[in-house]
């Protein structure tokens, strides 16, 4: 089987709000800083996979908003509405077919634009949900709680994550959220659904994304930095969230066991160099590291107090500060692999983990954690 | 030319789309027995004899209805802060549980009501109160209030 890399990197800094540009303008910014810092054109992409929402957008089929600007015209153009980590897994998919060479994979969304309440309601089903009134940031709370309860820890654990998080994202010049604040700023925060309060919970962001994959024969018409995809696992778990136990996520052990045995990884503490999190609130950070086999069940909290997940630390997770830093809706899951993969490449400045030579990207979708997709990067074939 | 930002363009405005969704036979009968009984019934299982709440359908083609509740167990609950706009003509602060009804393998969300915010806790026995006039949706069970009075 062929070997799949990413070539090239860019994204949008990410804020509230975006007036000054649509949402093709985001695609057009994203795919031309990518062509700009390859030196290459349209021609140069064989085919395209985008992620985002007809919801969100406001629009049906979102793609077409999209599609003119990422320079598909009489190209093949696919979308996943869903996270962009699994455009990701859709676009080496596409290569493995042996039907391209190069994939572009784009994520795109406007948060200011839509209504996030209304919008996360609508992830609930007509029939015996929607009317309740519930959304995604209730689903968050039941599960915060449940997982809190389970291993008897409390707000000041969440508070660790939200301070390492936050400190990192004031060295990302992308991050939305840029500020230094302690674990008393993050503890008075106002309450938003117990037991999350403000910064327990990522912000809504507007931002893009773009990646470009290339086969293993092409690599080196774009980059002399490739970074391999070396392992990945895709799994989903029941919709409803009353079938599930929250305090763990079996999609995100089966993901993570998939990704590690496809790239020859046996013990992730010791062998990852770095991690990038979809952690939508704080909490989730602790459920996802235990879950990828980093702390024992209920002491994910201890690898911030031990400093091992911190910048400078041993294995250090969300250096970018992470979804409580940015969120943009479907975007957040490519911007981890892109984060991953700028550590890989020795880009990422201020946030840089020195020697990083494997990491771990990893995103979801779907209430409390639903569906995950975990990758593995790296930079030896 | 350059624009000042209050100069940037906005077009605001709302998408309001009529939908029928379907509720299929098996909500469709979850309903008709809340309207007609004040009961609530799940589905069996056939393969792992869970009682499944809300039912499903089931693959031999012919459900086992389970009578669960009306009394069940919080699971979690969260007080949530914000209004839902247009959703709800409750104001906040609104309770939200996952219900384990007695009888009943999973749980489900609903709405408290008759409570103190404070004293609501996981583990807490509650009980449904249904609707005075049924309409075929979820609030036909109108919410869950304290077994015991707080």
């Amino acid at each position: 089987m062929h070997r799949v890399a990413i070539v090239g990197i860019a994204q949008t800094k990410f804020e509230a709000q975006k007036i000054d540009q649509n949402y093709a303008e985001l695609a057009y910014e994203v795919t031309q800083s990518l062509f700009n810092q390859l030196g290459i054109g349209y021609e140069a992409v064989e085919n395209v996979v985008t992620a985002s929402s007809d919801f969100w957008d406001g629009r049906t089929i979102s793609s077409m908003a999209v599609q003119d600007a990422v320079g598909v015209w009489l190209k093949s153009e696919t979308k996943v509405s869903s996270d962009g980590s699994l455009a990701v897994l859709y676009g080496m998919m596409r290569i493995l077919s042996g039907s391209f060479g190069t994939t572009l994979v784009l994520a795109h969304c406007k948060s200011s634009e839509g209504q996030p309440t209304m919008l996360g309601n609508a992830v609930f089903d007509p029939i015996y949900q929607r009317q309740l009134g519930f959304d995604l940031v209730a689903a968050g709370a039941l599960q915060a709680r449940a997982y809190l309860e389970k291993y008897n820890l409390t707000e000041l654990d969440l508070a660790e994550v939200i301070v390492k998080n936050l400190g990192n994202a004031t060295l990302n010049p992308n991050a939305q959220r840029s500020m230094s604040i302690t674990i008393e700023d993050a503890l008075k925060a106002n309450l938003v659904a117990d037991p999350l309060r403000e910064f327990d919970i990522a912000p809504n962001s507007d931002g893009a994304c773009a990646i470009l994959l290339a086969r293993e024969d092409l690599v080196s018409k774009f980059t002399d930095k490739p970074v391999w995809l070396s392992g990945v696992g895709h799994y989903q778990d029941n919709y409803y969230l009353g079938d599930r136990d929250l305090t763990t996520s079996r999609s995100l052990e089966k993901a993570a066991a998939k990704a590690y045995s496809m790239a020859g990884i046996s013990n992730p503490r010791k062998e990852l160099n770095v991690v990038e999190l979809y952690d939508t609130f704080s909490y989730q950070e602790l459920i996802w590291t235990e879950l990828l086999g980093l702390a024992e069940r209920g002491k994910g909290v201890d690898l911030i107090r031990n400093g091992v997940t911190k910048l400078g630390g041993e294995l250090p997770v969300n250096p970018s500060g992470g979804v409580l830093g940015a969120h943009a809706m479907f975007v957040a899951g490519l911007v981890r692999v892109a984060e991953a993969a700028k550590q890989l490449r020795g880009e990422a400045g201020a946030y840089q983990v020195d020697g990083a030579r494997k990491a771990l990207a990893h995103g979801t979708v779907g209430p409390c954690g639903q569906t995950h997709c975990v990758w593995i990067l790296s930079n030896n074939k | 030319m350059s624009l000042e930002s209050e100069e940037l363009v906005v077009y605001n405005s709302s998408m309001r789309i009529p939908y029928r969704w379907a509720a299929g036979l098996i909500a469709s009968k979850f309903y008709r027995l809340i309207a007609q009984e004040k009961k609530i019934y799940a589905t069996r299982c056939p393969k792992t004899q869970k009682v499944l709440m809300p039912p499903r359908k089931s693959p031999t083609g012919v459900e086992d209805w389970v009578e669960v509740g009306p009394g069940g167990e919080i699971k979690s609950f969260t007080v949530v802060r914000y209004p839902v706009p247009s959703l709800l003509p409750t104001t906040p602060p609104i309770v939200y549980a996952l219900i384990q009804l007695d009888g009943a393998d999973t749980s489900f969300i609903h709405q408290l009501g008759e409570t103190e915010i404070d004293k609501v806790k996981t583990g807490m026995r509650v009980t449904a109160v249904f609707a005075e006039k049924p309409n075929g949706n979820i609030l036909d069970i109108e919410y869950f209030k304290p077994e015991n009075p707080v």
